[in-house]
């Protein structure tokens, strides 16, 4: 017996081979699981040091989606691997299903910029704009919750500069640095991230 | 029609100038057991990814040539109507589930292929049947043992009524203990003859009863020999011999027997057979005076006279397990000491406090005469090396020739010092030429011949290793073991956690056995392998020429003590004098 | 790792894990847009109240996760009030003065109704993770919410690799300890610590991945447009029923308050 499914159509992500869903989720989950002790940092730094270190381990927390779109450089990469760095979260940290959320808007807005240049650059610039454009709007939804709009104008000017600066060289920076460093690895020669790096 | 026809096949990787497989033509019998043999590299993994559409359709190469499932050209078909063909059992037995639950995981393939949910059931509960899991269906998959594991990974596939097995290397990362499932799970798939089976495995004493047809590889990616067991190992061993391809300890004793002119026929490629053609002849003088070579090396150079290394009543717990339970052992300088046991023994717990990487208590392990607990850990690790199970764990440079350095750089040594020290080092491990390369980028034999060298770069006179075996192929694992040979004949303290009893049996003077944390038995490997209670308590075996030695014993008092294929005389050995030495001078 | 989830089998377990989501997201919303301190205050009570007695988690439990989470309104309550936008303190009675900085009375009332909004958020977030299981969540995510099934299923697949990851983590500390590296020191060695923890870390998980991805493919995932499956998750009545349950409560709740005068005006309403 062979499958009696309608055959045809092809699903959704049909240019995604397994292979690729499965290296970016690992990626994903990797970092997810390293950004666990960042997630409660920065409640904690909420807590006691305010919202602008708290912007600058947000832009920890997209590192996963600007690497993984570095690494596979398909559309979707940068919204899949930070779905799958939130998810991995979920059981770990209190913040529940909100986390998948955030994680999801922050990995979209990762994704913008790539967007924006029909996924052809992915040189170091880009992956700055990328994790600068994230961390401003993602700091644009933590204004009303966090009551950031009753802080002094001052005070906010530089919140948002922070953000900005924080996501271009903390998100970007390290996503790049991580990747390369990954790279000469040799596992991840059969990405164009791995490519000019093979041997043999 | 055949389940499966290979013409021509021919496969590259991508970025490789040299092919995989390079014009295999092979055509399988229905029902038949194939043993796919091989030397590290020449492409029986890959043979097997062709077989069921993974190659071309998952992993990018390049494919020439044909597979026909069933008549089904592979490049063709999709994988889902292949999936119904072929199933692949993997040897890591982590990386091939999805979801955390044994029925989750048998229903997947089914859902995937759009079954309807009410057929499901009945699916699952043959499928787990079969592998004798029937219980277990609401277990959690990370609560299940590595042989459970395998046999969880084989009901997934039987549920999708697959015609063809594949098991790649089953059994490569478990211990004897799994092991022996994977071989009764083979063995009565075999009994029922509903499949065709396509089995890549080096343990094979123990499985040649099951195999119909052997298919050897060579190391250019083609085929090297195909027929029966017995034509194969008897007419081309030295063809095998040659590019390192894994035979039964049992052909090989039948060959050395051949060569001191008492060829057995019919050729055994089983112990049952061999038993049977050496119980029909007398047989002289079967254990040769030279008994076993195990190096005894300089008697070490002790300042203050203490041994290597010294455990007194270490106790160790982890949350309400006790995991070392009172263990007390002393092992001289010079010595080369296995730790063995099942799995969660003990072993690698009581290997970790002796580097000092699990902090012991004071006055519980002392190393070269001085309590752990006390020495800084700088101090311990120039003293005592510690090879991890990955080698890649212990990699904290972006080359090789740092790796090896960063000891040394350590140590506050000048940097031509340190260049001189440091070629010297990888000229001897066979590293000169990766000097420059990433050490991620190694083959795993050289991972973990760089490890060793990175852990003895500083002058460590203790060197202990994890499983230095594990997992690799039997030119890596021959040639790893030759290393740390030669190292113990230096002078050096060797202690190696394994589950390899050949290599036990082959290269350690002491054997320490381990079972719930307690230490079972400390003494001479060749001891130890004369203490039946003890083994069966550990759940461990002798090594197969020692079990069929055992059994010819009870007939032939000449074969009691044959441990290995070295202990086989051999008269026409000129070995020099120094190289014969008796197992009874031993300390 | 320890998870936060406690299987007691009551009820809120037994719910589909989307329920709750449905339940919980009007009055995350609505918390979020409150000034009061006493809404916050509010729905502290009853998520604590919903996770004690229909999810019947540990009382120890629960103080041992949400009581560290408080530390959160103790730093707000330091903090905020030195840098809460002047007109908005402007009239109201000055508390204290420390140097340049002065903390006025209404500050602190911003602090504490702010530092208690984010508390009720975060209570209200970890009252789904006590009482679901994450598998079951990105099931009924794919079955019942259309997340395309290669993503959710890519994501259980990866779930797994949480514990190696634990594990292979302590195993690369001990490698490194072993070899006489010692932790801590400047921003430079501190990135080349995380580069060489990270880089093992992720070459194992992409190595691991891409066997993954084989054995997957090997029973012919993504085959099709759809699967089936054979445990189907679906809205029960007991998922209508606690959804509109608390629904309504949060509403009589909100009725309650705004009866007595205690209700703030909301932010996006705020006219300052």
């Amino acid at each position: 017996m062979i499958g009696q499914a309608p055959a045809g159509r092809r699903g959704k992500l049909a240019g995604w081979s397994t292979r690729d869903l499965l290296v970016v989720a690992a990626i994903g989950a990797a970092l997810g699981v390293a950004l666990i002790p960042v997630t409660y940092l920065g409640l904690t730094l909420m807590a006691t040091l305010g919202p602008f270190l708290y912007a600058l381990s947000t832009s920890l927390s997209r590192v996963p989606s600007v690497m993984t779109m570095y690494v596979v450089r398909r559309p979707g990469a940068a919204v899949l691997g930070a779905l799958v760095a939130g998810l991995v979260q979920v059981p770990f940290t209190p913040t529940g299903w909100v986390i998948l959320v955030a994680f999801a808007l922050s990995g979209a807005a990762c994704e913008l910029p790539f967007l924006l240049t029909r996924y052809r650059r992915f040189g170091l610039p880009t992956l700055m704009i990328s994790g600068a454009v994230a961390a401003l709007l993602g700091l644009a939804l933590q204004y009303v919750p966090f009551g950031y709009g009753n802080l002094a104008l001052l005070v906010q000017l530089a919140l948002i500069l922070t953000a900005a600066a924080g996501g271009a060289l903390i998100t970007g920076g390290l996503a790049k640095l991580l990747a390369d460093a990954l790279a000469k690895t040799g596992v991840l020669s059969g990405y164009a991230v791995g490519q000019k790096r093979q041997e043999v | 029609m055949s389940p499966i026809e290979i013409q021509d096949l021919r496969v590259r990787y991508a970025g490789r100038k040299a092919p995989a497989l390079d014009g295999v033509d092979l055509a399988l019998n229905e029902g038949e057991t194939v043993l796919l043999l091989g030397a590290s590299g020449s492409g029986k993994s890959t043979l097997a990814l062709t077989l069921n559409g993974l190659i071309p359709h998952s992993l990018g190469c390049e494919m020439d040539g044909s597979v026909r499932v069933a008549g089904m050209d592979t490049r063709q078909t999709e994988v889902a109507g292949l999936s119904q063909r072929v199933g692949i059992v993997f040897q890591d037995p982590e990386a091939q589930f999805v979801t955390l639950k044994v029925e989750d995981e048998v229903v997947f393939g089914l859902e995937n292929l759009c079954v309807p949910p009410g057929d499901m059931d009945g699916r699952v509960d043959r499928a787990l049947a079969r592998v004798g899991m029937a219980g277990h269906r609401h277990r959690r998959v990370d609560a299940l043992s590595g042989g459970e594991k395998q046999r969880v990974a084989l009901a997934s596939l039987l549920a999708m009524e697959p015609r063809v097995l594949v098991f790649d290397e089953p059994t490569a990362n478990l211990d004897p203990v799994g092991t022996r499932e994977v071989f009764a799970l083979i063995s009565s798939l075999k009994e029922r003859g509903e499949h065709t089976v396509v089995l890549i495995e080096h343990k094979l004493d123990d499985l040649m009863h099951l195999i119909d047809r052997v298919v050897a590889l060579g190391e250019a990616g083609e085929v090297l020999a195909d027929g029966p067991p017995r034509a194969v190992f008897r007419d081309h061993a030295d063809a095998l011999r040659s590019p390192g391809v894994w035979m039964p300890q049992t052909a090989l004793l039948a060959h050395r027997m051949g060569g001191r002119g008492l060829p057995l026929d019919p050729f055994p490629v089983t112990p049952d057979e061999a038993e049977r053609a050496l119980r029909r002849q007398p047989i002289p003088k079967i254990v040769g005076a030279k008994r076993r070579r195990t190096p005894e090396g300089p008697p070490g150079t002790s300042v203050n006279g203490a041994p290597a290394i010294e455990v007194r009543d270490l106790s160790y717990a982890y949350g309400d397990d006790r995991v070392l339970d009172s263990v007390s052992l002393t092992v001289p300088r010079g010595d080369f000491l296995a730790v063995v046991g099942a799995n969660g023994a003990g072993k690698t717990t009581l290997a970790l406090h002796l580097a000092g990487v699990l902090r012991p208590p004071r006055d519980a392990v002392f190393v070269e005469g001085r309590d752990v607990s006390r020495t800084p850990a700088r101090d311990l690790s120039r003293r005592v090396g510690y090879v991890f199970q990955n080698p890649e764990h212990q990699f904290v440079t972006d080359s090789v020739a740092d790796e090896v350095g960063y000891g040394l750089r350590a140590m506050g040594l000048p940097e031509a010092e340190v260049a001189e020290r440091t070629a010297a080092m990888l000229e001897r491990f066979g590293l000169s030429r990766y000097a420059k390369a990433n050490p991620f980028t190694l083959s795993h034999g050289e991972k973990r011949r760089l490890s060793v060298a990175t852990m003895l770069a500083a002058g460590q006179q203790t060197l202990i290793l994890d499983e230095p075996t594990f997992g690799q192929d039997q030119k890596n694992a021959g040639e790893m073991m030759a290393l740390l040979r030669e190292l113990n004949a230096g002078g050096r303290t060797i202690v190696v956690i394994t589950h390899d009893m050949t290599l036990v049996a082959e290269h350690a003077r002491h054997a320490a056995v381990m079972s719930g944390g307690g230490l079972l038995f400390c003494g001479p490997t060749r001891e130890l392998f004369a203490r039946p209670d003890v083994l069966s308590r550990a759940r461990l075996e002798p090594p197969p020429l020692a079990r069929l030695a055992a059994r010819l014993s009870r007939h032939d008092p000449a074969w009691a003590g044959l441990l290995t294929l070295d202990d086989v005389a051999e008269p026409e050995d000129p070995r020099p004098e120094g190289a014969q030495r008796r197992a009874d001078l031993l300390p | 790792m320890q998870t936060f989830y406690r299987d007691t089998g009551a009820f809120l377990q037994r719910l589909n894990p989307l329920s709750k989501v449905l339940a919980f997201f009007p009055a995350l919303v609505f918390v979020a847009l409150v000034t009061d301190p006493w809404t916050p205050l509010a729905f502290i009570v009853l998520t604590a109240a919903t996770v004690l007695v229909l999810g019947r988690v540990p009382f120890g439990y629960f103080l041992k996760v949400a009581g560290p989470l408080l530390l959160l309104v103790v730093g707000f309550l330091i903090f905020y009030p030195f840098v809460v936008r002047g007109e908005l303190v402007a009239g109201s009675p000055v508390l204290f003065t420390l140097g340049p900085l002065t903390v006025y009375e209404a500050g602190i009332l911003y602090a504490l109704a702010t530092a208690l909004r984010i508390y009720a958020l975060i209570l209200l977030s970890l009252s789904f993770t006590l009482t679901t299981d994450a598998t079951d969540f990105v099931r009924a995510l794919v079955q019942q919410w259309r997340l395309p099934y290669k993503v959710g299923y890519g994501a259980l697949a990866v779930f797994r690799f949480v514990p190696m990851l634990g594990s292979e983590l302590a195993a690369i500390r001990a490698a490194h300890r072993v070899r006489g590296l010692s932790e801590g020191g400047g921003p430079r060695a501190r990135y080349e610590q995380l580069k060489r923890y990270a880089v093992p870390l992720l070459a194992t998980a992409v190595r691991r991945a891409e066997r993954t991805a084989l054995a997957m493919d090997g029973r012919a995932f993504g085959a099709y447009p759809e699967r089936t499956y054979y445990r189907r998750l679906r809205f029960a009545p007991r998922d209508v029923l606690f959804v509109g349950g608390f629904w309504t409560v949060c509403l009589l709740i909100v009725l309650a308050l705004n009866a007595a005068g205690l209700l703030g005006p909301l932010v996006l309403l705020q006219t300052t």
